[in-house]
Protein backbone atom coordinates (compact mmCIF):
# COMPACT_ATOMS: atom_id res chain seq x y z
CA UNK A 1 0.00 0.00 0.00
CA UNK A 2 0.79 3.47 -0.82
CA UNK A 3 3.05 5.17 2.64
CA UNK A 4 1.41 8.30 2.02
CA UNK A 5 -2.36 7.30 1.35
CA UNK A 6 -1.85 5.02 5.03
CA UNK A 7 -0.22 7.60 6.61
CA UNK A 8 -3.65 9.99 5.51
CA UNK A 9 -6.16 6.96 6.05
CA UNK A 10 -4.67 5.97 9.39
CA UNK A 11 -3.51 9.48 10.87
CA UNK A 12 -4.19 8.34 14.12
CA UNK A 13 -2.09 6.05 14.41
CA UNK A 14 0.76 6.99 12.40
CA UNK A 15 0.82 9.93 14.83
CA UNK A 16 0.97 7.48 17.48
CA UNK A 17 4.83 5.58 15.71
CA UNK A 18 5.55 9.52 15.31
CA UNK A 19 4.95 10.34 18.98
CA UNK A 20 6.53 7.09 20.41
CA UNK A 21 9.92 7.43 17.91
CA UNK A 22 10.31 11.05 19.35
CA UNK A 23 9.40 9.89 22.89
CA UNK A 24 12.32 7.50 22.25
CA UNK A 25 14.65 10.33 21.04
CA UNK A 26 13.82 12.40 23.90
CA UNK A 27 14.64 10.06 26.29
CA UNK A 28 18.04 9.18 24.73
CA UNK A 29 19.21 12.55 24.18
CA UNK A 30 17.88 13.22 27.63
CA UNK A 31 20.02 9.79 28.20
CA UNK A 32 22.94 11.47 26.82
CA UNK A 33 23.21 15.12 27.68
CA UNK A 34 22.75 13.94 31.96
CA UNK A 35 25.57 11.09 31.59
CA UNK A 36 27.84 13.63 30.47
CA UNK A 37 28.18 15.50 33.40
CA UNK A 38 28.25 14.01 37.06
CA UNK A 39 26.98 17.10 38.96
CA UNK A 40 23.70 16.36 39.82
CA UNK A 41 22.34 20.29 39.45
CA UNK A 42 23.35 19.95 35.65
CA UNK A 43 21.55 16.62 34.82
CA UNK A 44 18.20 17.93 36.09
CA UNK A 45 17.32 20.17 33.23
CA UNK A 46 17.98 16.88 30.97
CA UNK A 47 15.76 14.98 32.81
CA UNK A 48 13.34 17.15 32.87
CA UNK A 49 13.68 18.29 29.33
CA UNK A 50 14.77 14.58 28.07
CA UNK A 51 13.04 12.36 30.30
CA UNK A 52 9.69 13.85 30.91
CA UNK A 53 9.43 14.94 27.17
CA UNK A 54 9.86 11.72 26.85
CA UNK A 55 7.45 10.07 28.74
CA UNK A 56 4.96 12.54 27.70
CA UNK A 57 5.08 11.44 23.77
CA UNK A 58 5.36 8.15 24.95
CA UNK A 59 1.70 8.77 26.86
CA UNK A 60 0.66 10.71 23.54
CA UNK A 61 1.68 7.76 21.13
CA UNK A 62 -0.53 5.24 23.66
CA UNK A 63 -3.64 7.87 23.46
CA UNK A 64 -3.38 8.21 20.00
CA UNK A 65 -3.20 4.54 19.35
CA UNK A 66 -5.92 3.71 22.15
CA UNK A 67 -8.07 6.89 20.54
CA UNK A 68 -7.97 4.83 16.95
CA UNK A 69 -9.03 1.58 17.99
CA UNK A 70 -12.25 3.45 19.86
CA UNK A 71 -12.63 5.31 16.43
CA UNK A 72 -12.59 1.79 14.83
CA UNK A 73 -15.54 0.66 17.45
CA UNK A 74 -17.18 3.72 16.81
CA UNK A 75 -17.40 2.58 13.30
CA UNK A 76 -18.60 -1.19 14.12
CA UNK A 77 -21.19 0.13 16.37
CA UNK A 78 -22.50 2.32 12.98
CA UNK A 79 -22.07 -0.82 11.37
CA UNK A 80 -24.32 -2.68 13.95
CA UNK A 81 -27.14 -0.20 14.05
CA UNK A 82 -27.49 -0.21 10.34
CA UNK A 83 -27.48 -3.96 10.38
CA UNK A 84 -30.32 -3.60 13.24
CA UNK A 85 -32.37 -0.80 10.70
CA UNK A 86 -32.40 -3.47 8.07
CA UNK A 87 -33.19 -5.71 9.92
CA UNK A 88 -36.40 -3.97 11.19
CA UNK A 89 -37.22 -2.73 7.72
CA UNK A 90 -37.00 -6.30 6.42
CA UNK A 91 -39.43 -7.40 9.41
CA UNK A 92 -41.94 -4.84 8.18
CA UNK A 93 -42.08 -5.96 5.08
CA UNK A 94 -42.13 -9.41 5.41
CA UNK A 95 -44.85 -8.97 8.72
CA UNK A 96 -47.15 -6.68 5.87
CA UNK A 97 -46.60 -9.50 3.43
CA UNK A 98 -47.72 -11.77 5.80
CA UNK A 99 -50.90 -10.19 6.79
CA UNK A 100 -51.75 -9.36 2.87
CA UNK A 101 -51.18 -13.02 2.53
CA UNK A 102 -53.11 -14.65 5.32
CA UNK A 103 -56.11 -12.29 5.71
CA UNK A 104 -59.32 -13.47 5.98
CA UNK A 105 -58.63 -17.09 5.80
CA UNK A 106 -60.81 -19.89 8.04
CA UNK A 107 -58.75 -23.08 7.74
CA UNK B 1 -53.57 -12.14 -5.53
CA UNK B 2 -50.96 -11.30 -8.08
CA UNK B 3 -47.74 -10.29 -7.43
CA UNK B 4 -48.19 -7.12 -8.69
CA UNK B 5 -50.46 -5.95 -6.49
CA UNK B 6 -48.91 -7.49 -3.45
CA UNK B 7 -45.77 -5.75 -4.53
CA UNK B 8 -47.93 -2.54 -4.34
CA UNK B 9 -49.06 -3.14 -0.82
CA UNK B 10 -45.62 -3.46 0.31
CA UNK B 11 -44.30 0.07 2.05
CA UNK B 12 -41.56 1.91 0.49
CA UNK B 13 -38.62 2.01 3.05
CA UNK B 14 -38.82 4.82 5.27
CA UNK B 15 -42.06 6.19 4.18
CA UNK B 16 -44.86 6.78 6.72
CA UNK B 17 -47.08 3.52 5.81
CA UNK B 18 -43.66 1.74 7.30
CA UNK B 19 -43.56 3.45 10.33
CA UNK B 20 -47.06 3.30 11.29
CA UNK B 21 -47.01 -0.49 10.75
CA UNK B 22 -44.40 -1.18 12.45
CA UNK B 23 -44.92 -1.49 16.55
CA UNK B 24 -43.09 1.20 18.18
CA UNK B 25 -40.37 -0.79 19.95
CA UNK B 26 -39.55 -2.44 16.30
CA UNK B 27 -37.86 0.81 15.65
CA UNK B 28 -34.11 1.52 16.15
CA UNK B 29 -33.69 5.09 17.98
CA UNK B 30 -31.39 7.68 16.40
CA UNK B 31 -28.05 6.60 18.22
CA UNK B 32 -25.54 8.66 18.93
CA UNK B 33 -22.90 6.72 17.10
CA UNK B 34 -25.03 6.40 14.11
CA UNK B 35 -25.15 10.30 13.85
CA UNK B 36 -21.66 11.41 14.52
CA UNK B 37 -18.29 9.99 13.63
CA UNK B 38 -16.51 9.89 16.87
CA UNK B 39 -17.34 9.04 20.60
CA UNK B 40 -15.23 12.49 21.39
CA UNK B 41 -17.40 15.87 21.08
CA UNK B 42 -16.11 19.15 19.92
CA UNK B 43 -16.28 20.16 23.95
CA UNK B 44 -14.69 16.86 24.85
CA UNK B 45 -11.71 17.99 22.89
CA UNK B 46 -11.96 21.36 24.33
CA UNK B 47 -11.40 20.32 27.79
CA UNK B 48 -8.82 17.80 27.29
CA UNK B 49 -6.69 20.27 25.25
CA UNK B 50 -6.95 22.77 28.21
CA UNK B 51 -5.67 20.39 31.22
CA UNK B 52 -3.20 18.63 28.40
CA UNK B 53 -1.59 22.31 27.94
CA UNK B 54 -1.63 23.41 31.60
CA UNK B 55 0.23 20.46 32.18
CA UNK B 56 2.56 21.22 29.18
CA UNK B 57 2.83 25.28 30.10
CA UNK B 58 4.05 24.02 33.73
CA UNK B 59 6.54 22.16 32.37
CA UNK B 60 7.55 24.57 30.38
CA UNK B 61 7.65 27.06 33.24
CA UNK B 62 9.57 23.88 35.53
CA UNK B 63 12.02 23.29 33.43
CA UNK B 64 13.36 27.34 32.54
CA UNK B 65 13.03 27.90 36.40
CA UNK B 66 15.19 24.79 37.03
CA UNK B 67 17.89 25.46 34.78
CA UNK B 68 18.68 28.79 35.98
CA UNK B 69 19.29 27.04 39.29
CA UNK B 70 22.94 26.01 40.09
CA UNK B 71 22.09 23.38 43.38
CA UNK B 72 20.13 20.82 43.34
CA UNK B 73 18.72 21.76 46.80
CA UNK B 74 17.30 25.13 44.99
CA UNK B 75 16.33 22.84 41.99
CA UNK B 76 14.36 20.35 44.22
CA UNK B 77 10.83 22.51 44.17
CA UNK B 78 11.10 23.22 40.43
CA UNK B 79 11.25 19.66 39.88
CA UNK B 80 8.26 18.48 42.10
CA UNK B 81 6.53 21.01 39.36
CA UNK B 82 7.84 19.03 36.89
CA UNK B 83 6.43 16.15 38.05
CA UNK B 84 3.23 17.90 38.60
CA UNK B 85 3.03 18.98 35.56
CA UNK B 86 3.55 15.79 33.89
CA UNK B 87 0.91 14.36 35.99
CA UNK B 88 -1.60 17.20 35.22
CA UNK B 89 -0.66 16.48 31.37
CA UNK B 90 -1.37 12.65 32.13
CA UNK B 91 -4.96 13.45 33.81
CA UNK B 92 -5.93 15.14 30.58
CA UNK B 93 -5.23 12.04 28.29
CA UNK B 94 -6.98 9.70 30.90
CA UNK B 95 -9.60 12.04 30.70
CA UNK B 96 -10.05 11.71 26.57
CA UNK B 97 -9.65 8.37 27.04
CA UNK B 98 -12.61 7.53 29.89
CA UNK B 99 -14.63 9.61 27.83
CA UNK B 100 -14.44 7.48 24.58
CA UNK B 101 -14.54 4.76 26.53
CA UNK B 102 -17.79 5.02 28.46
CA UNK B 103 -19.15 6.33 25.02
CA UNK B 104 -18.33 3.40 23.30
CA UNK B 105 -19.98 1.48 26.09
CA UNK B 106 -22.77 3.13 26.23
CA UNK B 107 -22.79 2.45 22.39
CA UNK B 108 -22.54 -1.00 23.02
CA UNK B 109 -25.42 -1.16 25.72
CA UNK B 110 -27.82 0.65 23.43
CA UNK B 111 -27.13 -2.26 20.92
CA UNK B 112 -27.20 -5.08 23.49
CA UNK B 113 -30.72 -3.24 25.01
CA UNK B 114 -31.78 -3.47 21.16
CA UNK B 115 -31.64 -6.66 20.51
CA UNK B 116 -33.18 -7.71 24.05
CA UNK B 117 -36.14 -5.54 23.50
CA UNK B 118 -36.52 -7.04 20.07
CA UNK B 119 -36.26 -10.79 21.12
CA UNK B 120 -39.02 -9.97 23.64
CA UNK B 121 -41.17 -8.45 21.43
CA UNK B 122 -40.58 -11.38 18.78
CA UNK B 123 -41.66 -14.05 21.71
CA UNK B 124 -44.65 -12.24 23.05
CA UNK B 125 -45.83 -12.13 19.35
CA UNK B 126 -45.38 -15.98 19.03
CA UNK B 127 -46.73 -16.59 22.57
CA UNK B 128 -50.14 -14.02 21.04
CA UNK B 129 -50.12 -15.98 17.81
CA UNK B 130 -49.93 -19.42 20.30
CA UNK B 131 -52.55 -18.07 22.63
CA UNK B 132 -51.49 -17.61 26.14
CA UNK B 133 -52.60 -21.18 27.48
CA UNK B 134 -51.91 -23.62 24.66
CA UNK B 135 -48.63 -25.48 23.84
CA UNK B 136 -46.72 -24.34 21.05
CA UNK B 137 -46.82 -27.90 19.91
CA UNK B 138 -50.37 -28.83 21.21
CA UNK B 139 -52.94 -29.39 18.36
CA UNK B 140 -55.68 -27.02 18.04
CA UNK B 141 -58.91 -26.63 15.83
CA UNK B 142 -62.25 -24.68 16.32
CA UNK B 143 -65.49 -25.91 16.35
CA UNK B 144 -65.87 -24.23 12.79
CA UNK B 145 -62.99 -25.75 11.63
CA UNK B 146 -62.54 -29.43 9.61
CA UNK B 147 -59.33 -29.24 10.07
CA UNK B 148 -56.65 -29.48 12.90
CA UNK B 149 -53.30 -27.37 13.48
CA UNK B 150 -50.48 -26.61 15.83
CA UNK B 151 -51.07 -24.18 17.81
CA UNK B 152 -48.83 -21.16 16.20
CA UNK B 153 -50.33 -21.99 12.67
CA UNK B 154 -50.87 -18.96 11.30
CA UNK B 155 -54.53 -20.25 10.33
CA UNK B 156 -55.35 -20.05 13.94
CA UNK B 157 -53.61 -17.48 14.29
CA UNK B 158 -55.80 -14.72 17.10
CA UNK B 159 -58.68 -17.71 16.87
CA UNK B 160 -60.38 -18.95 20.24
CA UNK B 161 -58.76 -22.63 19.68
CA UNK B 162 -59.34 -25.51 21.71
CA UNK B 163 -57.09 -28.09 22.14
CA UNK B 164 -57.37 -31.75 20.77
CA UNK B 165 -55.52 -35.38 20.62
CA UNK B 166 -54.87 -37.11 17.27
CA UNK B 167 -57.56 -39.85 18.45
CA UNK B 168 -59.83 -36.36 18.99
CA UNK B 169 -59.71 -35.56 15.44
CA UNK B 170 -59.68 -38.61 14.47
CA UNK B 171 -63.15 -38.88 16.10
CA UNK B 172 -64.24 -35.86 14.81
CA UNK B 173 -63.17 -36.76 11.43
CA UNK B 174 -61.29 -33.55 11.39
CA UNK B 175 -58.12 -33.45 8.76
CA UNK B 176 -54.28 -32.59 8.59
CA UNK B 177 -53.69 -28.88 8.40
CA UNK B 178 -52.00 -28.14 4.46
CA UNK B 179 -50.22 -25.47 6.15
CA UNK B 180 -48.21 -26.44 9.21
CA UNK B 181 -48.75 -30.15 8.53
CA UNK B 182 -49.12 -31.70 12.14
Amino acid sequence: MDLMKYVRAQWDRSGAVAAVVFGLVALFLGWLGSSDTGYVAAQMPYIVSGGLLGLFLLGVGAVLWLSADLRDEWRQLRVLGEELRLDNELQARSSNLSASATGGGTG
Amino acid sequence: MATTELAAQVPRIGSNATRRSAPPSARVPEYRFMREDSPWRRAHGLVTSVIVAIGCALAVVSWVGLSGENTFREQSGWLVLAVFAAVISAIGMSVWLLIGFREVRCGEREIVAEVRRRRADREQARRALAGPLVDREALVTTDQMTRFHWADCRLVRAKAVTVVTRDQAAERNLQECGVCRP
